[in-house]
């Protein structure tokens, strides 16, 4: 019998009894390091006049003259006006390349794109009117245009290292990493101090998985600017890669002693010291990082779990202490979270009265914390109030998030009381909902034996 | 005057009665496209729409003008060539200044070649004409040597 309960139990666990126990595990084997991502920028309004592409008509350069002399007293408005007089047959690819650049820049997108094809219509391989359309498309979201735009504009001759870099984003956002390298390498050799490029370069590099090229990149980068925390992060990242959890750690550690002020890495160095058994360095960027931006409580729960499972329960003592003058201020759900954790702390210190209080009032903030209704009931059941302890569980397999483990608790609740045929009946429940569970049909079956020997016995 | 500009090119329309001009406002996005590539063809202005944007205004189709310019457009492709240039400057015509920069070099070309044909025949015609001049004067002058 001890045996059955102790199987039970193992699968209770095994199944994830705990969601917040799961999270942690999940998020213990998959570390995400924040970076800037790869970004694109729109370039200022230059006009049309620096242009060699386009030229203007001999009979427009008197108009010419006069829009110019309006543009450089900033009458855009009245520049398009009087660009808008003629038919736009009437006008050179060059007026109307102008045109096309000041609904651009008045933000008339619609106009500017109209304005732009009609340029292309013309003359199709106008590099500027490609390289303006491609910015217009991205801007508006229209990745596959942009790219075919960008692409055009390289294939008749731009030498411009931002529709490099433009290409290279989409492509690599599009078609992947393998696609976006070359792209990146022309932008960063036209203009190699361009830290986008570089950044750009060194993702398509990670993504591709060409770790060596991506290290050569990184190593040249930190020698000529070893006080960049960006560069440092992403040696974290490639360190991660590569599965070396020790170096990627100090490479981390090295980005927040530099400024780096990303929440979710102070988390994934909190949980690298964690597996690395330095606690005290864990628990110091954990007070941190909750002391020092919105408190979120995926982290807080995440963070009180691991500290749990490594039994450091003064460490999550001294976290909740730290909190204690917030408390009263937070919303009602956060609370909860908060009182659950103090409750299960104190189960652990066997400070029963204490444990009982905190879970009735983080069941009293928030009802619906399936979590607390099922440690609870498991803390009552553990002390034979078993009738008080189902009725939590049913509250709890209402709710969808704790439906199973609530089920799977009830099922524990009713083999503690030898009531074989419920407990039978409930897993039974189980592997109809859930059949994915791991090792519930095992379960059914020993259970089923126990029962038949109860009643061979009888007879 | 308008509304002859109005009722001549579209081939639908007859007579120039105002219910005609009434047609030609709500004429078709073909219609439109046809009266502006026919413009383009036969070296007319694209102004000549203006007209119709004045007289119809609020009862011209929202599409007109667009299928007119597409017409238009695709007219002045066929028109703007080295034998319409030619011709022009063969008639002693101006230049037209329709043609846009883009498709103009051969129009001009033509133009200019034309236009240095016709100047060279009126050199000749006029010297033919000196010479027969001065012949007929050659034969009045010589009988009163004798």
């Amino acid at each position: 019998m001890k045996n059955l309960k102790q199987i039970i139990i193992a699968a209770l666990l095994s199944q994830s009894l705990c969601s917040t126990v799961a999270f942690a595990s999940s998020s213990y084997s998959q570390f995400k390091i924040e970076v800037a991502p790869p970004t694109f920028v729109l370039p200022q309004f230059t006009g049309p006049y620096t242009e060699k592409e386009a030229n203007i008509a001999p009979e427009e350069l008197e108009t010419a003259e006069h829009l110019k002399s309006l543009l450089e007293q900033g009458k855009r408005e009245q520049v398009l006006k009087e660009l808008e007089a003629f038919y736009e047959i009437e006008l050179s690819v060059a007026m109307i390349m102008l045109k096309a650049q000041l609904y651009f820049a008045l933000e008339d997108y619609d106009k500017a794109e109209q304005a732009y094809l009609s340029s292309l219509s013309r003359s199709p391989q106008l590099i500027r009117a490609h390289s303006d359309l491609g910015q217009l498309y991205l801007l508006k979201g229209k990745l596959e245009k942009a790219r075919e735009h960008f692409s055009n504009a390289i294939s008749y001759g731009s030498q411009d290292a931002l529709i490099y870099g433009q290409l290279a984003y989409l492509n690599l956002s599009l078609h992947g990493p393998y696609s976006a390298i070359s792209a990146y390498q022309q932008a960063l050799s036209l203009e190699p101090t361009q830290e986008q490029w570089q950044q750009g370069l060194f993702i398509a590099l990670t993504q591709a998985k060409m770790y060596p090229a991506a290290q050569a990149l990184l190593s040249e980068l930190i020698a000529k600017h070893p006080n960049d925390h960006k560069l440092w992060l992403n040696q974290a990242i490639l360190k991660l890669e590569l599965d070396n959890n020790v170096e990627a750690l100090a490479s981390l550690e090295m980005a927040i002693l530099l400024g780096n002020e990303q929440q979710n890495n102070y988390k994934i160095a909190a949980q690298l010291h964690m597996q690395l058994d330095s606690f005290d360095r864990a628990v110091e960027l954990i007070s941190y990082h909750l002391n020092n931006f919105d408190l979120e409580m995926n982290s807080l729960n995440t963070y009180l779990t691991w500290l749990g499972q490594r039994g450091l329960w003064s460490q999550s003592q001294e976290i909740l202490a730290s909190l204690e003058t917030k408390v009263q201020t937070m919303s009602a759900h956060k609370q909860s979270v908060i009182y659950f954790h103090h409750a299960l702390i104190a189960q652990q210190l066997n400070s029963t009265p204490k444990a009982v209080e905190n879970f009735k009032l983080s069941i009293e903030k928030n009802p619906n914390n399936g979590m607390a209704l099922i440690e609870y009931a498991n803390y009552l059941a553990s002390n034979k109030q078993f009738t008080q302890a189902e009725t939590l569980l049913l509250r709890a397999e209402a709710l969808n998030d704790s439906k199973k483990e609530a089920l799977l608790a009830r099922a524990q609740l009713y083999v503690d009381l030898q009531n074989y045929q419920a407990a039978l009946k409930t897993l039974k429940n189980i592997a109809n909902q859930y059949k994915e569970t791991k090792g519930i049909w095992q379960q059914i079956t020993l259970i089923e034996n126990i029962i038949k020997t109860k009643e061979q016995q009888k007879t | 005057m308008k509304r002859l500009l109005i009722c001549l090119p579209l081939s639908l329309l007859i007579g120039c009665q105002s219910n005609t001009t009434q047609m030609a406002c709500n004429a078709s996005e073909s219609e439109w496209y046809e009266f502006g590539q026919n413009s383009a063809i036969t070296g007319k202005s694209v102004r000549i729409f203006d007209a119709f944007k004045q007289q119809c205004a609020k009862q011209l189709t929202p599409t007109a003008q667009k299928s007119y310019i597409d017409g238009f457009s695709d007219g002045l492709i066929s028109y703007c060539t080295f034998d319409n240039g030619f011709k022009r400057g063969q008639e002693g015509l101006e230049l037209n200044q329709s043609c846009p920069l883009e498709i103009r070099q051969e129009f001009e070309k033509g133009y200019k070649i034309g236009k240095k044909t016709r100047d060279e025949k009126l050199k000749q015609a006029e010297f033919a004409r000196r010479e027969q001049l001065r012949s007929q004067q050659k034969k009045y002058v010589a009988p009163q040597k004798h």
